[in-house]
């Protein structure tokens, strides 16, 4: 049989393909290692997704009934409903819905380059009780309860001021 | 020979180029694999606790949403309170007005016409004093003169030489008693012994200085007109008053309290009845806010068959059908009578001693008769309106203050007034004039090492054998010993009503008038209330019998406190009985028939005081030890108006709501379940044979007080001793306060550990079905409870 270059001897084949392993290998690296900065990028994703959601759940507890500062949003999926609070208005009603966002940043690989993503949670609570203490907000609910509740001196049938101050009566508030 | 068959195997064998390749393939399987898995648990994990947060949450606001129903309806019960406390302050002011104005008008008049027409009393004070000291000098004279006699003719032998050393002894005391009396006590030198007083005078004056010093003017006019001023002063603070309060007293308070009660409660009831779709609502705005299915779930109270639990606020109307009044025995009338859960041990079922306690005690032989009072107005334990009493009376007593200022103007006014006449008069502000003695110390040691009391001055006895004309002595100086102590009294009786002569102008009295009007219409506008009905009770409140654990204390309690009023209420009275008994009676015989009736009334009242007030005591508590174990054993067997459930167990010294309370009435479950729009997105599912699981989520909320153990109210709530206010009143539980005080008006939502969850699943269809939905195919209540309380 005749060898030439179109149809090398089994030894010149041989010889030909080596080094193609290393080539392969290379090649593996580079989807290997994306592969696996993709895996770490899911990672973070994920952790950042769970961390958002759970911001949002703490944020909006302690908004709620911890912090002295009324915080709340305007956020239109979470209305504050009037209920009972419409039968004599005036009460102090907030929903407390945060948004807190958390941003994931992963390696890209090859150039050193990073990429990023913001992921975001929410949650809502409602506040405040309507206790005559009004913690934790104190005074701004406060005023708001003592008028909802001197209120009652401006009912009709009710006793009014100048027949209140007649008879001595105490304020009615503080109660 | 290789089979020319498997030659293409051998040469695959042989063959090595590709592996890397296969290799390759592989790893980028798993890796992408991998991602699929990582991916799809943070999604699992990310849903769960949004889930989480969505039935947190939700349950939170249906508790707040309880919380601020509770809120709203303590302060309006706190409106109907405060518009009470003003009707009694309306009723209370005529009255008083009237009472005040007749009192002040009548003294008026009295003053002016004293002015006009003379003062014959005070004209005459002085002349008095001055007769009066005339006849004390002259009594002395006669008294000094009989004894010098008597003294004169003791020094004789007699037959019983004893009879004799104790006649001369007595000669001698009444000698230096008569000289103490007249020295000391009429002219105000020091005493002759130290063991006995000084002069009687605030100064240390004797009765002698004490005329000349406060000795009356001629003329009252000064006086009276210094009077009419005060008074017309006092009439016209009076007619402040009035003028303040005629705008008021003209409205129609009652007419209008009760239109506005009215509309109060029906607000009340309003709010009562609209909490339920309020938490439907809000549970609605949760779902679509989260995208998840939302269900509500209760012990019981508002569960439904189909469909999410009513939830409603802990809280039912006062004429709730179910405080119907409960029939109990009653041990003391013999009788079955019904006890209303609001007006509690009232008017037919008031907790009553049925009979007068008259009871004899013989004091030195003689029979004292008197009668023990075993009841106090209303009965033992008795209380209307009993969920509103406590802020109902803070409220009158801090109403009653403002208008109580014009009346402590008044009395104030008489204050004023008693220390300018007393400053017209010359008279300290201490004119306190010792009275004199019935007793004083002898000057010389007995057999015993003592000083023996002596009476003063002595009455003597002539020895048997003693002449005609020492017996004719001594009954001369018995005579007018006793006549020179009478005139010794009357002269200090005349300057005390000196003293206090304008005493009547000057006595304060319309505050008490006016307290007085108050507390009487407090009594009759709480009873109005309690009739009424038109009020809120929290949905624990009803009548209990005192929990077993707790019944011995009470009783212990309970008896003490019958026995003490027992015995403070009766001990004025029967003492003054017994004491008055023992004057009249003068069984020992001290000063009968020797002293003046003004030196003996003093002289006995003084000796049978300590006697009276401790056979009263002695008495008095002998009925009282025999009643009020019977008293307080029914008090015991009643039911009472406990506002929460008291412990089963001993509980160390109080307990805020108990379990059952508030799983019952203040607790709600929240669970929730994933929608399509919210169920966990997996990727490459069927790569990684990952199946999202049904994701379920619970929580439990709860209403609660914040002043639940502070130690003005709920920290302070004994179920073994009887509960007491400033008033002296006192019932046999806790006083309610959770829905009518400011103390109770703090109600806040919580979330709280499952501890309802097994109870809820057993009730609520719904919820149940979410837990199989969610993989919890077996409601095992004690499963669940360990799962969730260990």
């Amino acid at each position: 049989m005749i060898h030439s270059p179109l149809t090398p001897s089994p030894s010149t084949r041989s010889r030909l393909y080596r080094g193609s392993a290393e080539i392969e290998l290379l090649i593996a690296c580079v989807i290997l290692l994306s592969l696996i900065l993709l895996v770490a990028g899911t990672l973070k994703i994920g952790g950042a997704r769970l961390t958002a959601t759970r911001q949002a759940s703490f944020h909006a507890f302690h908004d709620a009934t911890e912090d002295s500062t009324p915080l709340y949003t305007n956020d239109p999926a979470a209305q504050p409903i009037d209920g009972i609070a419409a039968i004599r208005p005036t009460l102090p009603n907030r929903v407390h819905s945060p948004h807190p966002t958390v941003t994931a940043t992963g390696q890209t690989g090859g150039d050193g380059g990073t990429f990023t993503v913001t992921v975001g949670g929410h949650a809502a609570v409602i506040s405040p009780t309507w206790a005559y203490s009004a913690y934790p907000i104190g005074a701004s609910d406060q005023a708001m309860l003592q008028t909802w509740f001197e209120g009652y001196l401006h009912d009709p049938s009710g006793i009014d001021d100048s027949t209140r101050s007649s008879l001595g009566l105490s304020a009615p508030w503080e109660p | 020979m290789t089979p020319r068959l498997l030659q293409p195997l051998i040469r695959l064998h042989r063959n090595t180029r590709g592996n890397i390749a296969v290799l390759l393939l592989l790893t980028i399987f798993c890796l992408v694999g991998l991602i699929g898995l990582v991916w799809n648990t943070a999604e699992l994990a990310t849903r769960r606790e949004s889930l989480q947060t969505a039935a947190d949450s939700s349950a939170h606001a249906a508790a707040t949403w309880m919380s601020r129903c509770t809120n709203l309806v303590a302060a309006q019960n706190m409106v109907i309170c405060q518009d009470g406390s003003a009707e009694v302050i309306w009723h209370a002011i005529p009255p008083t007005d009237k009472s005040v104005r007749t009192h002040l008008e009548r003294e008026l008049a009295d003053a002016q016409t004293m002015l006009s027409g003379g003062d014959p009393q005070f004209a005459s004070m002085r002349n008095r004093m001055l007769d009066a000291l005339r006849r004390v000098d002259d009594e002395y004279a006669m008294a000094s003169g009989a004894w010098q006699s008597v003294s004169g003719l003791s020094n004789q032998k007699f037959a019983d030489q004893l009879q004799g050393d104790n006649f001369r002894k007595a000669v001698r005391q009444a000698g230096e008693l008569l000289d103490w009396v007249n020295a000391t006590y009429v002219n105000g030198d020091p005493a002759n012994s130290p063991r006995r007083p000084g002069p009687p005078g605030p100064g240390g004056e004797g009765l002698r200085q004490l005329v000349e010093k406060w000795s009356p003017p001629a003329n009252s006019a000064p006086f009276l007109q210094a009077i009419i001023a005060s008074l017309q002063q006092q009439l016209a603070v009076l007619a402040e008053f009035e003028s303040r309060t005629a705008p008021g007293v003209a409205q129609d308070v009652p007419g209008r309290v009760a239109a506005h009660e009215a509309e109060v409660f029906a607000t009340q009831q309003e709010m009562v009845a609209q909490i339920t779709p309020t938490i439907s609502q809000q549970f609605s705005d949760q779902a679509d806010f989260y995208k998840i299915r939302l269900t509500a779930a209760t012990t019981g109270r508002g569960a439904q068959p189909n469909g999410p639990a009513q939830i409603q606020a802990p809280v039912a109307p006062a004429d709730d059908p179910s405080l119907t009044p409960q029939p109990h025995f009653d041990s003391l009338r013999g009788a079955t009578v019904e006890i209303d859960p609001i007006n509690v041990h009232t008017d037919a079922a008031a907790i009553i001693w049925p009979t007068p306690e008259s009871r004899t005690i013989t004091i030195a032989g003689r029979p004292i008769k008197f009668t023990v009072n075993c009841n106090i107005p209303g009965g033992w334990g008795h209380v209307y309106a009993a969920p509103i009493k406590r802020y109902f009376e803070q409220r009158v007593a801090s109403d009653q203050q403002s208008l109580a200022t014009y009346m402590q103007r008044i009395d104030d006014l008489r204050r004023q007034l008693a220390e300018l006449l007393r400053q017209l008069r010359g008279l300290p502000t201490n004119d306190t004039i010792t009275p004199l003695p019935a007793t004083l110390s002898d000057s010389v040691i007995d057999d015993t090492g003592n000083f023996p009391s002596v009476a003063a001055p002595p009455r003597l006895t002539a020895p048997d054998d003693a002449s005609d004309q020492l017996r004719a002595q001594v009954a001369l100086y018995n005579q007018h010993a006793r006549a020179y102590t009478g005139t010794v009294r009357g002269l200090a009786g005349l300057l005390r009503s000196w003293a206090r002569y304008y005493d009547r102008f000057t006595v304060p009295f319309a505050v008490a008038t006016w307290h007085g009007h108050v507390d009487h219409f407090r009594h009759v506008v709480l009873k109005q209330l309690g009739t009424s009905k038109q009020f809120m009770v929290l949905a624990t409140y009803r009548l209990r019998h005192i929990p077993d654990w707790a019944q011995a204390g009470m009783r212990t309690s309970a008896e003490t406190a019958i026995r003490d009023r027992i015995v403070s209420q009766n001990i004025g009275p029967v003492g003054q009985s017994i004491l008055s008994t023992l004057i009249g009676a003068d069984p020992s015989g001290a000063g009968g028939g020797f002293l003046d009736p003004t030196g003996r009334n003093t002289v006995l009242a003084a000796r049978y005081s300590p006697q009276a007030s401790q056979a009263a005591f002695a008495a008095i508590n002998a009925v009282a030890a025999e009643v009020a174990p019977q008293i307080a054993a029914e008090w015991v067997s009643r039911p009472w108006p406990y506002e929460i459930t008291p412990p089963d167990t001993r509980v160390p010294p109080s307990q805020g709501i108990g379990k059952n309370d508030r799983q019952t009435y203040f607790t709600l479950i929240a669970a929730a379940r994933p929608t399509a729009a919210n169920a966990p997105r997996f990727i490459l599912p069927k790569l990684t044979q990952t199946k999202a699981p049904e994701l379920l989520a619970y929580a439990q909320a709860e209403a609660f007080n914040w002043m639940e153990f502070n130690a003005a109210y709920g920290g302070s709530e004994r179920f073994d001793e009887v509960a007491s206010d400033p008033n002296a009143f006192f019932i046999g539980c806790p006083l309610p306060w959770r829905l009518s005080t400011i103390g109770g008006w703090n109600w806040n939502s919580r979330l709280a550990v499952s501890d309802a969850l097994s109870t809820s699943i057993a009730s609520n269809p719904e919820l149940e079905t979410f837990f199989t939905e969610g993989g919890v195919t077996n409601n095992d209540p004690q499963s669940i409870d360990t799962l969730t309380l260990h």
